[in-house]
């Protein structure tokens, strides 16, 4: 009885063709977006690369001019310097080819079109030229036989810091959209379980009236329903998965079926969610539809889909929310995987969403057992 | 008017869906307002956040966490690994850096190398400024060691020496803006998203109940004229907007006070209401598809979010690559959130009244265009049905 319901709801499910479309086809189509809208901007503005400066030489200066070759000689220079006029040098800048513009008269100076990390490392050289200049001269007044050594301290070129790693893992920030449009496509099983929901109950649809004269048992009814609402979203989420990983290529860890398993664990909680959202109170399938999209917009938005580090200002100012939401969670299970070489925190997270399923589904069941109805 | 009233009826009974859509979605508008004030006045050399431990603890050490503290943001991140990784991939720490024990004693025998251990995401510009920025601090005092001077000495000359003030000026000068203004800019930049979700989700419903085949079929068979019927919806449906612009406004007014009369705010307010409207003939265009009313939820999210990345609501327009801004330029977001920037002169953008109005005439192009098209599938969907 129990697989012939199932096979039923699936079917009705599968039947609701603009329904099923529109999940299917959501994450591909916002995946699309976030990729030719952000795909390339780690590769662009957050890893380095040498920085284009033009140089105006209203004087000469023979010192500057050592310095732009002593850097240009580097085996990685951090700059590519452009001699040319102030009309050709503003136009470059205007256009974008260089960064910064460097002026050497009497004084150097500089101009720039944005404010950005890479005109503060231009400023930043100038700055040290300008200081070495100054050491140079006052040494040369002060202690002229120390003069020598001071110059080889000054063009060797330091080597101060050690750089160490925390994790081999992806570090693209911008890759986190990606995780939390999975989460999203996670967290519209909220709709999906209201929907299960309602359609079992006699007094909130047609279809729930129908199946209430029915003389099934309701716990069987209500768990192939429920079952057949949670595949038709897993469904969803492993198009999202795949669509993600295997034609945008984005990085979400070595381990795959965990990834999936991660979607999985998610939707998992969408739905159940929703089945409670569902299951509570006599308002109407479009008021608790309504409930349950901009709720989960809501937990969306606090796990960082629309703005980047959201995940990281509410764990400053309200951490708890982070441990509760099902959308932080979801999302916090790619960043494990993406980032972490052991399970440890990922295992918390996972415990915690399926504790969340876990209370949201019994409390759904036990909501909408043995309802009778005087009247439908 | 009786389908003005059908139409108010309906909107009564979806009230409070659309309020619960309005509430939530207002509360995520100012949520993120908050959370992203940008500042962009004149030039301001970039400030990172740098986590410091320092082991050595030396008059030498000391100043140069001074000369970091000068050029950056000294921020806490915990002992914990986790925490380290969250404040580095969230961007809450940009680098973690700790002084190594004997820094004083190793500069004094005129050693340089493995003064500092740094924690950073390796290969950014993040980290090569900072990187850069040290190995010439250390330069400088050492090389004012080898000149005589001890090492706290040396430390704080070098310092001194940096902090020389070089002329920097801006290509092209950016308004003098306000940080209550920049909060404003980001407020109505994301107004763009939740204009579309608001609308989508709160009208979208009700226009397809009037769409509804019993409803629709009575419509018909009535003795009210097409034209009468177009006005009529038309009439109700700008109510039911004007009252959305208004109370979002309304949320801009106790946000702002006094700020949203000026210049910038009335302009702002001018160009929220063209992108409104280029909403509404969005929502009159996807009732017209008759999708089913459970997926408008996801309808709205692929355009409501679709647009927002691709026109520079959520990630800046001049960070998005050649692809997005070209396919960007075909939507009207691109064309409301370029108008904020330029009355904000944000984004390398000057105030110019004709660019303004060009982005806002773009707009009701938008909506001119869209409005045509319904009209046509609307006029080819009864033909068919008859």
């Amino acid at each position: 009885m129990f697989l012939h319901n199932l096979k039923y709801e699936l079917l009705s499910n599968i039947r609701m063709k603009d329904s099923i479309f529109w999940m299917m086809c959501f994450p591909i189509i916002l995946g699309t977006f976030f990729y030719l809208g952000f795909g390339k901007i780690y590769d662009n503005e957050i890893v380095f690369s040498k920085i284009p400066v033009a140089v105006v030489e209203v004087t000469e200066d023979e010192a500057f001019d050592a310095a732009v070759k002593t850097i240009e000689a580097e085996e990685e220079p951090l700059f590519s310097f452009t001699y040319t006029d102030r009309a050709e040098a503003e136009k470059l800048l205007v256009d974008g080819d260089i960064e910064g513009i460097i002026t050497v008269d009497d004084e150097l100076s500089l101009t720039f079109f944005k404010s950005e990390i890479d005109q503060t490392i231009i400023k930043s050289f100038v700055e040290q030229f300008v200081s070495q200049k100054a050491v140079i001269t006052d040494t040369a007044m002060n202690a002229p036989e120390k003069l020598p050594e001071v110059m080889e301290k000054l063009t060797a070129a330091a080597d101060a810091i050690d750089n160490e790693s925390l994790s081999g893992g992806n570090m693209n920030p911008y890759d986190s959209y990606f995780q939390n449009l999975i989460t999203m496509a996670a967290m519209f099983g909220l709709t999906t379980g209201v929907l299960c929901a309602t359609r079992n109950q006699g007094n909130l649809s047609a279809i729930g009236a129908r199946k209430s004269v029915s003389p099934k048992h309701g716990f069987v009814t209500l768990l192939s329903s429920f079952i057949a609402a949670y595949i038709t979203q897993l469904i969803s989420v492993i198009i999202a998965v795949s669509f993600v990983v295997f034609v945008l290529k984005i990085n979400l860890g070595d381990n795959i079926p965990m990834v999936y398993l991660s979607g999985a664990i998610g939707a998992l909680s969408g739905v159940s969610i929703g089945f409670f959202v569902g299951s509570v109170g006599r308002a109407s399938e479009n008021v608790k539809s309504a409930a349950a999209t901009a709720v989960s917009m809501f937990m969306c938005f606090l796990s960082g889909l629309m703005v980047l580090n959201m995940k990281a200002v509410v764990q400053e100012h309200c951490p708890i929310v982070n441990r509760i939401n099902p959308a932080a969670l979801t999302s916090e299970l790619f960043y494990c995987l993406t980032l972490y070489d052991d399970y440890r925190r990922y295992t918390e997270n996972a415990v915690s969403l399926l504790i969340i399923s876990a209370v949201f589904i019994t409390g759904g069941f036990l909501l909408t057992r043995r309802k009778t109805y005087e009247n439908l | 008017m009786k389908i003005f009233e059908s139409f108010m009826k309906i909107m009564r009974k979806h009230l409070t869906s659309s309020l619960i859509y309005i509430t939530i979605f207002l509360i995520i508008g100012i949520a993120m307002t908050k959370s992203s004030s940008d500042k962009d006045i004149g030039y301001t050399a970039r400030r990172l956040n740098v986590s410091i431990t320092d082991l050595d603890d030396t008059e030498a050490s000391r100043a140069a966490v001074d000369f970091i503290a000068k050029n950056h943001d000294i921020v806490e991140v915990g002992e914990d690994n986790d925490e380290r990784l969250d404040a580095l991939y969230y961007g809450n720490a940009s680098v973690i850096l700790t002084i190594e024990k004997g820094y004083s004693e190793k500069l004094e025998g005129g050693g340089t190398t493995g003064l500092f251990t740094e924690i950073s995401v390796p290969g950014t510009n993040t980290s090569q400024l900072l990187d850069s920025q040290l190995n010439r601090y250390i330069s400088l005092v050492s090389a004012g060691v080898a000149g005589g001077k001890t090492p706290a000495e040396a430390s704080v000359k070098a310092s001194e020496a940096l902090s020389r003030e070089i002329e920097t000026v801006m290509f092209k000068d950016v308004g003098e803006g306000s940080e209550k203004e920049d909060v404003q800019y980001q407020y109505f930049k994301y107004l763009a998203y939740i204009l579309v979700a608001v609308l989508m989700n709160g009208l979208c419903p009700i226009l397809l109940t009037l769409r509804k085949k019993d409803i629709h079929n009575r419509i018909s068979c009535s003795g009210i004229s097409s034209h009468s019927q177009l006005m009529q919806i038309s009439l109700a449906t700008l109510i039911f907007v004007i009252g959305v612009y208004v109370l979002l406004i309304g949320a801009g007014v106790a946000l702002f006070g006094g700020d949203m009369f000026t210049k910038t705010g009335l302009l702002s307010m001018l160009n929220a209401f063209v992108f409104i409207i280029v909403v509404m003939m969005i929502c009159l265009f996807v009732s017209v598809l008759s999708p089913a009313m459970t997926t408008l939820s996801m309808i709205a999210n692929v355009v409501g979010l679709g647009m927002s990345f691709l026109c520079g609501v959520f990630v800046p327009q001049n960070y998005l690559g050649d692809t997005a801004l070209s396919i960007g330029k075909l939507l009207p977001t691109y064309w409301y959130v370029r108008a904020s920037n330029i009355i904000m002169e944000k984004e390398g953008e000057v105030l110019s009244y004709g660019n303004f109005f060009i982005c806002v005439g773009v707009q009701i192009a938008f909506a001119a265009a869209l409005f045509c098209i319904t009209l046509v599938l609307s006029k080819n969907r009864r033909q068919s049905e008859i």
